[in-house]
Formats: C-alpha cells, structure tokens, sequence
C-alpha cells in the first residue's frame, strides 16, 4: 500500500517503520472512502487521519491536502 | 511514573537535517502548496494568471520570487468584497473546525480565519516543536493566563501543550490574583502569557506578598503576541520576576502556527521553524533578498495551512537571519538575532530619526521602577515630539520622580542620535494595562 519509495527530504529508501507509519495514514485514507460510516467512526478516522498527518509531513513520507477526505 | 528518555529533539530527521535536505523539503512542499492554491483559491489563480506564473515554472528556490506576494490588504479586500471568507478560500467551510478573528485596526473589519482539521493539527504539531525544543516536557504542568476569546492567540498553544502530554491549566476568565493562587495552588511548571502581562502577574504577586520566583514551580515562561520576550531587558525582568527562563514564540493570525522558538540553549536568537514554513527576508523598498545577518521584512509561506493559503505573505515584521550555526543546540534551522526586531509599519520618523517601540521599550523595561509605559507622538507647531508617561510603582518616593525622568530621558535621547524625549510621571495606576496585544503607541499626529 505504500505509495512512496523515497522521502522528499533525501533519496534514500524508506525503512520498514516509515513504511508501515505511511500504511496506516494510507488505509485511514482507505476507510474514509467507505460509505455508510456511522457519524462516531467516521469522524473518528478523521481526527485519526488529522493527528497521522504531522507524523507522515515530518518524516518526509507525505504532504497533501486532506480537505477530500473532510480533514 | 514514566521515566522515558526522550530525544532533545521533536523531530531528528528534519531538525539535524543538512542544508540541501531542507531546501529539497522546502521546494517540494512550496510547489505543492502553489498548485493546491492554483487549482482551489481565486485570488491565488488570479494572481498567478495575471504575474503570468504557472505552478509548473516553479523548479528552484529562486523561483519562489516569481511568485506574487501577498498583502495583508489584498487578504482584507479579498473578504470585504466577498465576506465571510473572501476568494483566497482554497476549500469549502464545512471542512473548518474553528473561527478566529484578528483585533481589526484602522477602522477596517477584523480578519477572519478559519481552519480546517488537518490545518489545526499541523498548527498545534508546530507549536508542539517549539516547545519541546524550548524544554517543555510531558510531566508539565502549563497555565494558560489567557482569555480564549476568538483571537487566535495562545489557542493553538494550548493544543501544542496538550499534544506533547502536558497538563494544561485554563486560566480563562480569572483575575490575575485567582491565576497568581492557581500557578502556586496547581503548581505550574510553565506560564503562558503576553511578555506584558507576565510582567504585571509579578507586579500583582508582589501586591499580594508572594514572590513568583520564590513562591511559585514555574521553571519555563512562554511568550507570543508581543515581541518584548526577545527585547534584553524585558526578558531579563521577566526571568528575574519568576526566577525561570523566559521564551519567544512567533506566530500570528494569517500564518497560523508558531513560526519561530526559543530552544533549550543560550542563543542569540531564536530558531526559525524551516520545515514547516518558507521564510525569506526582503528588502521591503525594493522587494529584494536581503543578505543573511541584515535587516529585512519577514515573508512567510506556511506549509500547513491550506484552508487559506497565505503564500508569501507580508508580515511587515522587521528581522536579521543568523546562520543555526550560531548556536550550541544542534538544530540545523537558521535564527532571527533577537526575534523580531519592529515592524516597518510601527516605525516612528520623529524629526529625521527613525523611533521603533520596541528600541525604547528596550530602554524603559531596564527601569525597574516604571510598571507601565506608554509612547506618545504629537506635533507642537511644525515640529514632531515625541513623549514618554512611566506609570511608576507605587512604592517608588514621589520625590525621585524628576531624577528618573531626567536619567530615562537621556537614555532614550542617547540611543537616538540625542533626539530629545519628553519623559512625564503620571499618576501611579493610571495607564492601560494589557493581558493580549499591548497598545503603547499613540500617534496623535493624524488625528
């Protein structure tokens, strides 16, 4: 599921924690795609995806737009 | 209890990052943030369109000027000609979770700010680096001497606090006395509040017989709103008055987060977050970089904030960028020598000399004497003057009044080229005092 091989603060390889870390934001992303959350998993995932965000900017692994996704 | 050793830095991989690492990182992230911009904001396509620049021309960090910069006018129009939010807006409001509003000046309406989650999350994450870099720690416990009305202020703070796994205190709607027994009574380890306001919590423990610096745990104070935690004398007042260590964090409404932090070293400025924001330095006549260690306005282009992209924004804040080299911590991120220095709009031109309130207060905070201060320029026939009222504490004899304006007086005069300063005594508890943004300008020139 990892959409990355590399950061986008060197070129190196992603290790396995950056990988998993990016799967997580990656099927939180996933989930809120799913119709028919109920209103208290859904904004669940939201504020999940909004707290993952910081962790996948800072270590390089993404920087987007969430607005999408309700975040 | 946890006795979990942490890393002295919030996050390693871009605070002890090399230099082209961070540049790469910059890059990647202002292209993004133009092309969202593009695709999303009006003005930000107008714009663009009009300087005939396409996110794609956008291949280097020099490319970054070609880039229009943005005004605090143009964010003002832009909502005055299409309220709530103006055509910067880049997504709908109903992805907003919250509303702040700046104080609004010059008789114009205040701005308005929302943000989304994802926004609000990298606003506190921003926060919460600064502060760990300062030394706050989760076994903190952090009082907020804050309103929470919708200025933006320390509310971002307050999540920054909370997201390290500090205890964090409201101190909202309180008298300064109930904060003062609430600092001691909950054993605060850190006070956030206005550079002026922890000076007047101190007047008033002292009213109260308590000693903050004795009396209270406070070991870390946190400042933002105002430039004075930067300004010598009024940091080393306010060390001195809670025997803690005082620091600076930038910030302000249109660029959300905290755009600058004190770290936990001897420095002689503070860091400059460079993976959350592009921050560049111009010379605001010609609109030119200015060399590093010179004076310039700030420009600021936050990473983390896409509900309204304030790209290349004017701040209108005065600094000087040092190299992270400069100090001993070991981040990578370059600093501003002293904080912010003034604005360039604060500037007073009194008689051919160039007068920013931050250089006198920088003179007056070394009176220990004066609780408050206010400047006043006015015009007497054709020639500007300008005037100081100390509010001095009451305890100081009435009959020393005259020696200490005369002594201020020549201070002020001294480091202005002997430009002369009219100091006056008013009555003891007269002038306004401030727990936000302090007003001590007053420009009666115009009126």
């Amino acid at each position: 599921m990892c959409s990355r091989s590399a950061t986008f603060l060197g070129n190196e390889q992603l290790t396995e924690t950056e990988a998993r870390i990016t799967d997580v934001y990656n099927s939180l992303k996933e989930l809120l795609r799913e119709e028919n959350l109920s209103p208290c998993v859904e904004m669940s995932l939201r504020q999940a995806l909004a707290a993952m965000f910081p962790a996948v900017n800072a270590l390089g692994l993404e920087y987007e737009f969430l607005y999408e996704f309700g975040v | 209890m946890s006795s979990k050793t942490y890393s002295p830095y919030w996050n390693p991989k871009t605070e002890l990052a090399e230099r082209w690492r961070i540049e790469k990182m910059q890059l990647y992230k202002f292209q993004k943030t133009v092309q969202f911009a593009y695709q999303n904001s009006p003005l930000w396509k107008r714009k663009l369109d009009e300087a005939s620049v396409h996110p794609d021309d956008i291949k280097t960090l020099d490319d970054v000027r070609r880039v229009p910069l943005l005004t605090k006018k143009e964010f003002l129009d832009s909502q005055e000609r299409e309220p709530l939010y103006g055509d910067l807006l880049a997504t709908s409001t109903d992805n907003a979770i919250n509303y702040h509003q700046t104080s609004g000046t010059s008789g114009r309406l205040p701005l308005r700010i929302v943000d989304g989650r994802r926004d609000w999350y990298w606003l506190a994450d921003a926060w919460a680096q600064g502060l760990w870099a300062f030394g706050v720690r989760p076994n903190d416990v952090a009082y907020f001497a804050f309103g929470y009305g919708p200025f933006i202020g320390f509310w971002i703070s307050h999540y920054g606090f909370e997201k390290i796994g500090a205890m964090v205190v409201p101190g909202g709607g309180l008298s300064s006395e109930a904060r003062i027994r609430q600092i001691i009574d909950l054993g605060a380890t850190v006070v956030v509040a206005t550079p002026t306001y922890a000076l007047r919590l101190v007047q008033t423990a002292r009213e109260m017989g308590i000693d903050l610096a004795k009396d209270s745990k406070v070991r870390l104070t946190v400042h933002a709103g105002e430039p004075g935690a930067s300004i010598p004398a009024t940091k080393r007042a306010i060390e001195e008055g809670w025997g803690a260590k005082c620091g600076d964090f930038g910030g302000m409404s249109e660029c959300g987060a905290n755009f600058y932090f004190t770290c936990s070293h001897e420095s002689p400025g503070v860091h400059i977050h460079e993976d959350q924001f592009l921050q560049e330095v111009i010379n605001p006549e010609t609109l030119e970089p200015v060399p590093m260690g010179q004076r310039g306005e700030l420009v600021i282009t936050p990473f983390g904030r896409g509900t309204l992209p304030a790209i290349r924004y004017r701040t209108g804040d005065l600094v000087e960028r040092i190299p992270a080299s400069e100090c001993t911590c070991g981040r990578t991120f370059d600093m501003y020598r002293g904080g912010i220095i003034g604005r360039a709009d604060d500037m007073k031109l009194i008689r051919g000399v160039n007068v920013y309130p931050s250089a006198i207060e920088g003179i007056v905070r070394q009176y220990r004497e004066i609780d408050e201060f206010q400047i006043v320029v006015h015009r007497e026939g054709i020639q500007d003057e300008i005037t100081i009222n100390v509010d001095l504490s009451p305890t100081y004899p009435s009959e020393g009044y005259a020696a200490l304006c005369r002594k201020l007086a020549d201070d002020l005069a001294e480091a202005h080229e002997w430009l002369r300063f009219n100091v006056v005594a008013v009555e003891p508890g007269s002038l306004p005092r401030f727990e936000l943004k302090s007003k001590r300008l007053v420009d009666k020139r115009n009126a």
